[in-house]
């Protein structure tokens, strides 16, 4: 049997609960807590975040921590014409960006460009957090400036 | 220890005290603890280069962390210099010659959050920081009630025939909770450099002083991390000026040097945030951090 991530019930929000004594035997408080443990430990504990950059040279860094997946997807808040590609240790290959070349001769400003292929971050889905560390080249179209200004990175968690 | 998936099947009526599915909630409960580590401080922007110091480079709040877990920055240093991770008043450095190598700068804080973290750079005679990021590594799991309100459950209760104490379900119900507020999740973030010059707005830097008007210094997307309505709190640090953070139709005006803090509650929807400063005549505004917590 596998179960899909959630991100429900807001676990967070039953830091306080309460089982009163006595409380008659119910398998339903039960269900409760692993469905809690389940959403930590998934999709809850570890949704998408946005982090800031402003790489505007050739070269820059992206860390991504995750728990329990292997592939994240990736959107890109850019300025400028080019083209990112997004590579890490476990897929060489990467996922490739490009922006401002469908707007003719303007240049994108603060606009998000979002791939459709993952970008593989981890070997395994352990329940364990690790660090990877993404890479981001940029390469600008001649005579135009590219720069990444922010990136949202969002778990794809998988059915476990 | 390791995760264990539950068969919810297992979580029946009529199971027994002494059930393995039991065991496993409460190992899992546990286990949990020992390794929920999200990051504090996903990135830093860009890389930077720091020739003379110390001095504070970039700056973020660290929130929770009621049970004192040690603040771990993984950093990539190439050159000559020191490295230095703040936590407070406690603080940990790390001494790099040659080419990049990564660390990790572990400091063992003295108060619970909110507290300020920095990073600090010496170059000698140059540092170069590639990269950084920042999260919490979690503390053996001792006995007791701890600060975040949680207790272990592991082999607490292992009763045959007894039933299951409503304290035992309580503590399960509850850890899950109790270590994500400990460790809130960082939906958004963004730092600048505390000690770049500025570029009259340009879009790179969140500082100005060309100008009195408000100039929009920085974008980003708060991403739905919630599926109900919920509350976020807001943490920036304003070194100079006057700023404006806007989370889709929510505006929070700040004023003055320091921190600032304010909570939203927002629904269920990916939001864009704009940042805006207003230096005063002949002055210059900076905006260093925006940090969102889920909490």
């Amino acid at each position: 049997m596998s179960r899909r991530p959630t991100t429900s019930p807001m676990v967070d929000l039953g830091a306080d609960d309460v089982v009163a004594d006595p409380t008659p035997a119910r398998s339903a408080l039960l269900l409760d807590v692993d469905a809690r443990q389940h959403a930590a430990i998934s999709g809850y504990g570890c949704p998408a975040l946005f982090t800031g950059l402003a790489i505007d040279g050739a070269i820059g860094y992206l860390p991504i921590r995750t728990c329990g997946v292997t592939q994240v997807r990736l959107g890109l808040l850019v300025s400028g014409r080019g083209t990112a590609v997004v590579t890490t240790a476990e897929d060489g290959t990467g996922v490739t960006l490009s922006w401002g070349t469908v707007a003719g001769a303007s240049a994108a400003v603060w606009v998000w460009t979002r791939g459709t292929d993952p970008l593989t971050v981890r070997a395994s889905a352990a329940r364990s957090w690790a660090m990877t560390q993404a890479e981001i080249a940029i390469t600008a179209e001649s005579g135009w400036d590219a720069a990444v200004l922010g990136a949202v990175v969002i778990p794809l968690h998988p059915a476990i | 220890m390791s995760w264990t998936e539950i068969d919810i099947g297992d979580l029946a009526p009529g199971m027994a005290g002494d059930s393995g599915a039991l065991a496993d909630l409460a190992a899992n409960h546990d286990e949990l603890y020992g390794v929920y580590s999200p990051p504090v401080m996903p990135a830093i922007p860009e890389p930077i280069t720091e020739t003379a110091g110390p001095r504070v480079r970039y700056r973020w709040r660290l929130r929770g962390n009621e049970d004192l877990h040690d603040v771990r920055a993984r950093v990539l240093l190439d050159g000559d210099g020191t490295a230095t991770l703040n936590v407070g008043a406690v603080s940990a450095s790390q001494v790099h010659a040659g080419s990049a190598t990564a660390y990790n700068i572990d400091v063992t804080p003295a108060v619970a959050g909110p507290v300020e973290c920095s990073l600090e750079l010496e170059g000698d005679p140059s540092l170069e920081l590639l990269d950084a990021a920042c999260f919490l590594e979690s503390s053996a799991l001792a006995a007791g009630t701890l600060a975040s309100g949680f207790r272990r459950a592991a082999g607490v209760w292992a009763g045959t025939a007894d039933a299951v104490s409503s304290e035992h379900v309580q503590r399960l119900l509850r850890g899950p909770g109790q270590v994500l507020r400990d460790r809130p999740w960082p939906a958004f973030t963004a730092l600048r450099d505390a000690v770049r010059s500025p570029k009259g707005g340009g879009a790179l830097d969140w500082a100005a002083s060309d100008s009195t008007a408000p100039v929009v210094v920085g974008r980003g997307l708060l991403p739905v991390v919630a599926d109900r309505a919920r509350q976020y709190t807001l943490d920036a640090y304003l070194s100079a000026g006057d700023a404006t953070i806007q989370v889709g139709g929510w505006v929070w005006e700040i004023s003055g040097s320091g921190w600032h803090t304010t909570t939203v509650d927002l629904s269920p929807a990916d939001y864009p945030v704009t940042a805006t400063i207003t230096p005063g005549a002949g002055t210059t505004a900076r905006l260093e951090a925006v940090q969102i917590w889920r909490l």
